[in-house]
């Protein structure tokens, strides 16, 4: 490249036009306390909450406390060489992130710096990391599924875009699968896709990272990450930073499935800045706002109206909990915003049910409506079946006589715990969770021995992928059941080629 | 956990402003402690030698006779009072957060002036009525600092602002403009 000279010349040219007319102004303080990621400033009388200021090295920080006589600021970044007596500047820009289409397959922190080292995101635009949630007038009722690929999730706790479902759970119960899994199955569904990790090891996110993008998820996913190591200011603003992004397509009138994990973690983050900032501890140490942070956060995940673009953001918080107690501080805290909760339990995961969800403490409050027709059809009486399993389960380990009814009723429900199991990185659309769960719920299964269901299941949708997509593609299509007996004899031309095992036969 | 030393100069600042308000005496004690700052300046050691543990009181007292030397009876009293609380190394904070509420209350701004070359008193003046103006203050005194590097214009640091016009910081737009 030749340097223009006339370029440069006009250039400066227009640099000393305006010579006199810009006198830069600016207000600064003074550092008077600087450690552990925040410092206290003297002076910046003006500085706003959430303004972005400059120390003297370079870095930034965002004003958090405003007292009478200093202000107490977060640092983002390197705090090595700031010295008690710099002076700190103010930007007059509240804290935001760049957005944009680009964004898209990438990896970024919370500042939306890109950190997996395929250069520079060039965007047009920023958001404010702090936006007001959309008010009553702005939204509408969720009416769209939001299919999670996953049998025991869409037919028992159905999720709607827009809505918030929490995911609960132990550690090592399956809570990230779940999300992952999530996220895999929105493929062609017209859907952007935001994974949060606060405070994962940066070796997990590597691990996710290469899984969705075997997947081909990584297409329309953006990872936003803030790792152990990074300082509590970035494990506390990586879910704002993640909403902000996820609110540009959503104005834009586009589908977003956000993911926080885990929402503890930031919470944990919070209460050290808190702690640090000298706010009064409240319950578990935790600052008084602490419910603020999330409600905050979670009200920003809406179904927006008509006039708004009709565009949407689901919110999938994850809570770790510690031994199954979900009445700690923060689970009932965010089960309380949120509009239901997957609960998983450690002892299904560990006696196979996988995923380890338990159906009668998870709910879903406005995922019903969005829902389709079939779903609801064949899932209607599952969850009154699984509960009757339950307890007719516990009750028959005493006695060995049963009458037939509750054998039955026992072997329907063995049948249905084995067919809501799923493996991980296995989404299944929703036509062939209606086709296995209307076997189900017809009885064409509870001839087959457990064991055997899952070759059974595999082997139905063979065969109906072969023979009888039609079936399958006017489910997916009109969200109904077929009105003649199709499925029934679709599904029974296929019992007749299905032989049992021998080991399984032996063994029922 | 220990207060910091802003926090115990504004108690002691206030304090002996509010009291030298009501005895009348607040301008008596405004030179006073104007010169008192001006020793604490000239004698960084001073404070630490004051609270030195290692030196007895015999040792110290005729330092603190010497500072008292003169001064209005609040001053006096204030001097002591620090000395024995063992606030002597606050006692620069002290003074200043004084002067700080002498200079509120009377509309008084310390502007730090940075130029290239020193500033005549016709200048000095001028940007002093300027200044007073655009911060709405009484009176404004100035502190002319060289600095060569400056090249032109001047930096004026007041009232927890910075107004730079000076031809360092256009170059540094200039070459920020062009090199990105």
């Amino acid at each position: 490249m030749s340097i223009k000279a006339e370029e440069i010349s006009s250039l400066i040219k227009q640099q000393l036009a305006n010579y006199s007319a810009d006198l830069a102004v600016e207000e600064v303080g003074t550092v008077t306390y600087v450690g552990d990621g925040i410092a206290r400033a003297h002076g910046l009388d003006n500085a706003m909450a959430n303004e972005l200021l400059e120390f003297q090295n370079g870095s930034y920080g965002m004003a958090q406390n405003l007292e009478t006589n200093d202000v107490g600021i977060i640092i983002m970044g390197s705090y090595d060489d700031i010295r008690e007596g710099d002076t700190v500047k103010r930007t007059g820009r509240i804290m935001e992130v760049p957005v944009g289409d680009n964004m898209i397959g990438r990896v970024i922190n919370s500042l939306g710096q890109p950190i997996d080292g395929q250069g520079e995101i060039a965007t047009e635009h920023t958001r404010p990391i702090e936006f007001k949630a959309p008010g009553v007038m702005d939204r509408q009722s969720v009416y769209e599924p939001l299919q999670t690929g996953l049998k025991a999730i869409d037919s028992l706790v159905p999720i709607g875009r827009g809505q918030r479902e929490l995911i609960i759970g132990d550690r090592k119960t399956g809570k990230t699968s779940i999300a992952i899994d999530t996220i895999i199955n929105q493929k062609n569904q017209n859907m952007i896709c935001i994974y949060v990790a606060i405070g994962q090891k940066e070796s997990t996110v590597r691990a996710q990272v290469e899984a969705l993008r075997r997947y081909g998820a990584m297409d329309y996913t953006i990872v936003v990450t803030a790792g152990p190591s990074e300082p509590a200011p970035m494990l506390y603003l990586a879910p704002y930073a993640g909403a902000a992004i996820g609110e540009y397509f959503m104005y834009n009138g586009q589908h977003v499935l956000i993911i926080y994990d885990d929402l503890s973690k930031q919470a944990a983050a919070y209460r050290e800045i808190s702690l640090l900032l000298r706010r009064p501890p409240g319950r578990e140490a935790y600052p008084g706002d602490i419910f603020y942070t999330h409600s905050r956060l979670l009200e920003r995940a809406a179904k927006l109206s008509e006039k708004l673009g009709g565009g949407s953001m689901t919110a999938l918080p994850v809570i770790e909990t510690q031994a199954g107690d979900v009445s700690a501080y923060i689970p009932t805290n965010v089960i309380s915003i949120t509009d239901g909760q997957i609960f998983l339990d450690s002892d299904l995961f560990y006696s196979g049910t996988r995923p380890a969800i338990d159906a009668g403490t998870s709910v879903s409050r406005v995922g019903g409506d969005a829902q389709i027709k079939a779903m609801k059809k064949v899932a209607g009486t599952l969850r009154v079946d699984l509960a009757s399993y339950r307890e007719l389960e516990s009750f028959a380990q005493f006695g060995s006589d049963l009458d037939a009814a509750t054998q039955s009723k026992l072997n329907r429900g063995r049948r249905t715990v084995e067919v809501l199991k799923q493996p991980v990185h296995k989404p299944l659309p929703v036509e062939k969770q209606v086709l296995i769960l209307y076997a189900l719920r017809q009885g064409f299964l509870d001839s087959v021995p457990v064991d055997d269901l899952g070759r059974y299941e595999a082997d139905l949708f063979n065969f109906f992928d072969g023979s009888h997509a039609d079936v399958l593609a006017a489910i997916a299509k009109t969200g109904k059941l077929p009105e003649d007996d199709s499925l029934d004899a679709g599904i029974k031309a296929f019992a007749a080629t299905f032989k049992a095992s021998a080991t399984a036969t032996a063994a029922n | 956990m220990a207060l910091d030393k802003y926090t115990i100069g504004q108690r002691y600042g206030t304090a002996l402003f509010d009291l030298a308000t009501e005895q009348e005496t607040v301008d008596n004690v405004y030179v006073d402690v104007m010169a008192l700052q001006q020793v604490f300046a000239d004698a960084p050691t001073l404070a630490s030698v004051l609270t030195n543990a290692t030196l007895t009181l015999d040792q110290k007292q005729p330092i603190l006779a010497s500072l008292q030397q003169g001064a209005s009876a609040s001053v006096k009293n204030l001097i002591q009072m620090v000395f024995d609380y063992g606030r002597m190394n606050e006692m620069p904070f002290i003074l200043a957060a004084f002067v700080q509420r002498y200079d509120q209350v009377n509309g008084i701004i310390h502007a730090k002036v940075t130029s290239a070359v020193t500033l005549s008193d016709t200048q000095q003046t001028a940007l002093a009525t300027q200044l007073a103006t655009r911060f709405g203050a009484k009176k404004v005194t100035i502190d002319n600092a060289v600095d060569a590097t400056v090249i032109g214009g001047v930096i004026v640091e007041a009232n927890n602002m910075v107004i730079d016009g000076s031809i360092r910081s256009k170059l540094a737009q200039v070459r920020q403009l062009l090199l990105g």
